[in-house]
């Protein structure tokens, strides 16, 4: 748990916007233990969203850099990070970005797809649906595979991005707003599952700016002004979210 | 595997990728029909040509000719025995055609051939009509007419060598005949295919038909004597007692062609006797105008049954030469397409013959006209052949058109002058290139003149010598070069026009996909996110229009080769609904049906390009696909 293994130094990030430079990142220094739920938390508009896709080599930092295993993502080639966001980050996003033409299986199985070619992919596939329909079954999904995303509730659609996020079994989960656009109690299911999740030694990292979703995590972090300020770690973080459950 | 199976997905649960999709149909049905058709049509000249011309023809492109030909001829079989397969001459002249029993005439292209040897050069044996149903009859030499006769049971029947060639040739009497056809199709059918317009028949008919109408007007006359008679009735029974005549007399013409037994004749002469007294008794009253008429029914009854009973199968009239005629001077086809023959076998026709001097100019004599016996009918296909050629035995020909070996006048030194030929066609071994073929032909043709020039002294065959330096060998593609060339660049030409309207199908894949982009943003950004690379995004579009391609040009493809398949028919159906919409006609296109076959290649090609043209369409929309930034992208919402 307390092994750091993707940690991000001096990362700017700013944005043209006509003739102004719009600068989100002042300089974030975070380190993400294995193992642990760390939450970004800040004010709508503070770059969480920003740090969490620079995190997962999703965007490019102005300057500064972004180390997984020790290795700068941005030093790497584009293929090298495509591969990286399909094997190693999985995301979840707050409205779900689930497509529309595909059913939960197929949208959740879409990581696999991605990951290999027609031959591997025909190959492997009936174990690769085996292991996704578990995974569905575990989220409360099992008779809901053939279904389109436009026939799922909120927080359905949300189990089906957590499971096409988790499909290639990734190293770091990062969530942006998980529960932002869903009510309490199916909120708190979303978090039941990522605890749940990381009790098995997912590393999680979560965006939120609601701090009853925070108190789920082991860590959290603030970010204000486009630097963090760092929260000590709690203990009993998880035993807060299950309390607030 | 994503790129496969998103861009089937898309394309079948984007409907507007079915537009992208009906343009690449159209656009493959359109070309591979006009493929099809030019080519086709291009095959056909090229085959039928070829087909008629033998593989090399030597010629000096002049109406008199050359001369020496079958020296040379032997000299090839000589030197070249390997690879002339055959080699005859042939001569083209022109001349006038009338046929028998109308004023109708029609000039003519008169090809005179060695029947036999033109069937090893080239495949006019195909064309022939009757040479196909009653093998080895269609020859060109003297010969009387065929005429059929009747059999014990009293049906028509053949003249034994007839008989004996149709069921040489296989052919089996057709056995789908309706009730009311049974006679045409059942009795008159099993004689084979031709025309049955038989001597005797017709005879038999005009004697039956005679006879009934004599006894409608007996009928007639006993009802008004029975009225009491009435003055206005003797003019219609004059009327048609004249018309009686008429027919009588012609009866009698077809009675004497057939040269019947002594006893048919006396009976012909009752009839004729028994009428001459109905027309007398017509002057006076009604019942000697019945008596004379029941005689007269009853000799047509009796001559009816002797004509009947007379069984004579075989050969009619003066020895004639035989002539092949083009089918469609004959006549047109019906409204099916059919040709109805309307003279029988051995029709007498007169041909005139327009001889040229060895000079090359009209011969003084007048011109000669010969009647001849139509023996066959060739139908090649190619209406410009079929509506002018007629052909002739080639040793006739010569002799009509002084072509023949002449007596020299003393004052030239008397002797004779060789024979002339317009043509000699050549027949090569299979696998020769003609081309180089002909050079050495023409090599050949040229070492035999210069011998010739220094063998011959100048004098009374200064003509002939002077004729010999315009002969040329040529190929039978060099000779179809004009009329080929202009089909190959009709095609191409047209094929680019219709390539030039495909691009709009290109223009309109590129629009739709761009749609199709612009819609799928946040979808590009979200397999982005999860590891798609751009090269795999584009790869998903570029794919999507391979795959619009696939399915356009297979529904093109189908749609092309059915309306190509049953282009004729449709053709029919448009003619019916409006005669105006008929697109395709013989005397402009030559052959009387639209070519209707579709090429392998051809259609390999065409759906080749159209799905390459399909990606090319989609390769904007896959470029813009491929730069999506996920993280603009998912903020799409």
């Amino acid at each position: 748990m307390n092994k750091p293994f993707l940690r991000a130094g001096g990362v700017h990030k700013s944005y043209l916007m006509g003739r102004f430079s719009l600068k989100v990142l002042k300089g974030v220094d975070l380190t993400v233990r294995e193992g642990e739920i760390l939450a970004v938390t800040g004010a709508s508009g503070s770059g969480k969203s920003t740090l969490l896709h620079i995190l997962g080599a999703l965007d490019v930092p102005t300057s500064g850099e972004v180390c997984f295993g020790g290795q700068n993502l941005f030093a790497l080639s584009h293929a090298a990070r495509d591969r990286l966001r399909n094997r190693v980050f999985g995301f979840v996003f707050q409205f779900y970005h689930l497509l529309p033409e595909l059913d939960v299986l197929e949208n959740t199985l879409m990581p696999r797809m991605i990951g290999s070619s027609v031959l591997g992919y025909l190959a492997h596939r009936r174990e690769a649906r085996r292991q996704t329909c578990e995974l569905l079954e575990r989220m409360g999904l099992g008779g809901r595979l053939k279904h389109k995303p436009a026939e799922l509730s909120g927080g359905e659609r949300q189990r089906v991005a957590m499971a096409r996020a988790l499909c290639n079994r990734p190293r770091v989960l990062l969530a942006d707003e998980p529960t932002g656009t869903l009510d309490s109690v199916t909120g708190a299911g979303i978090l039941e599952i990522l605890t749940e999740l990381n009790r098995t030694g997912q590393t999680i990292v979560l965006v939120t700016h609601d701090p009853d979703v925070a108190r789920c995590a082991h860590r959290v972090v603030h970010l204000a002004d486009g630097r963090l300020e760092a929260e000590p770690v709690s203990p009993t973080g998880v035993s807060r979210v299950a309390r607030a459950l | 595997m994503y790129k496969l199976f998103l861009s089937l997905r898309y394309l079948r649960r984007r409907r507007i990728a079915f537009f992208a999709i009906a343009a690449v149909t159209l656009c493959v049905a359109m070309v591979l029909i006009v493929v099809s058709v030019l080519g086709g049509f291009l095959d056909m000249i090229q085959e039928r040509s070829r087909g008629l011309l033998g593989d090399l023809i030597l010629d000096n492109q002049s109406l008199q000719g050359f001369a020496w030909y079958e020296e040379f001829i032997d000299q090839l079989k000589r030197e070249m025995p390997g690879e002339v397969v055959a080699a005859t001459p042939v001569i083209f002249n022109y001349g006038i055609l009338r046929f028998p029993d109308s004023n109708i005439t029609k000039p003519v292209r008169i090809v005179a051939i060695r029947l036999q040897e033109a069937y090893e050069v080239n495949d006019f044996k195909r064309s022939l009509f009757y040479e196909k149903h009653y093998p080895g009859t269609t020859t060109l030499a003297e010969q009387q007419q065929p005429v059929y006769g009747w059999d014990e049971n009293g049906d028509p029947s053949l003249p034994p060598e007839l008989k004996a060639a149709l069921d040489n040739s296989g052919w089996k009497p057709p056995t789908d005949t309706k009730p009311d056809q049974a006679e045409q199709g059942g009795t008159l059918g099993a004689l084979g295919p031709g025309h049955y317009d038989m001597p005797q028949l017709s005879a038999l008919f005009a004697a039956d038909q005679l006879t009934m109408r004599a006894e409608e007007l007996l009928n007639r006359v006993r009802g008004t004597a029975t009225d009491g008679g009435s003055g206005d009735s003797h003019a219609p029974v004059e009327a048609e007692l004249e018309a009686l005549a008429r027919r009588c007399e012609r009866l009698r013409e077809k009675l004497e062609e057939l040269r019947p037994p002594a006893g048919t004749l006396e009976r012909l002469q009752d009839f004729a006797a028994a009428l001459g007294r109905a027309n007398t008794a017509a002057q006076g009253d009604d019942a000697g105008l019945a008596l004379a008429l029941e005689e007269f029914v009853e000799a047509g009854r009796l001559l009816t049954a002797d004509l009947y009973a007379l069984r004579r199968p075989g050969y009619l009239g003066d020895r004639l030469p035989g002539v092949i005629i083009g089918l469609d001077l004959l006549g047109p086809p019906n409204e099916k397409g059919d040709y109805e023959r309307p003279w029988p076998r051995g029709e007498k026709v007169l041909l005139t013959f327009l001889p040229l001097t060895r000079r090359g100019v009209l011969s003084g004599q007048q011109a000669p006209v010969k009647a001849m016996r139509y023996v066959d009918d060739s139908r090649t296909g190619v209406y410009e052949i079929d509506s002018l050629c007629v052909y002739v035995d080639f040793d006739f020909v010569q002799d009509v058109l002084a072509m023949s070996p002449q007596r020299l006048t003393p004052e030239l030194g008397g002797g004779l002058t060789p024979a002339r030929t317009t043509q000699i066609q050549i027949k090569l071994a299979g696998g020769l290139e003609a081309r180089r073929m002909r050079d050495r032909i023409q090599a050949e043709w040229d070492g035999f003149a210069a011998r010739l020039r220094a063998e011959t002294p100048p004098g009374p065959l200064d003509a002939e010598i002077q004729q010999l330096s315009w002969v040329k060998v040529e190929t039978w593609e060099e000779r179809q070069r004009q009329f080929t060339d202009a089909i190959k660049k009709e095609k191409v030409l047209v094929t680019i026009l219709f390539g030039v309207v495909s691009v709009v199908a290109v223009v309109l894949v590129g629009c739709v996909f761009y749609m199709i982009v612009q819609e799928k943003t946040r979808d590009i950004g979200i397999v982005k996110s999860i590891g798609a690379t751009s090269l795999g995004v584009a790869a998903i579009f570029i794919s999507y229009g391979a795959a619009v391609g696939v399915v356009g040009s297979a529904l093109g493809t189908t749609i092309g080769c059915l309306f190509v398949r049953y282009i004729n028919e449709i053709q029919e159906l448009l003619i019916r609904i409006n005669p105006e919409l008929r697109v395709w006609s013989r005397e402009v296109y030559v052959f009387d049906r639209i070519p209707d076959t579709v090429k392998v290649f051809d259609i390999t090609w065409i759906v080749a390009v159209a799905i390459a043209a399909s990606m090319l369409g989609s390769v904007v929309a896959a470029w813009r696909a491929a730069r999506v930034w996920p993280v603009e992208a998912i903020r799409y919402e």
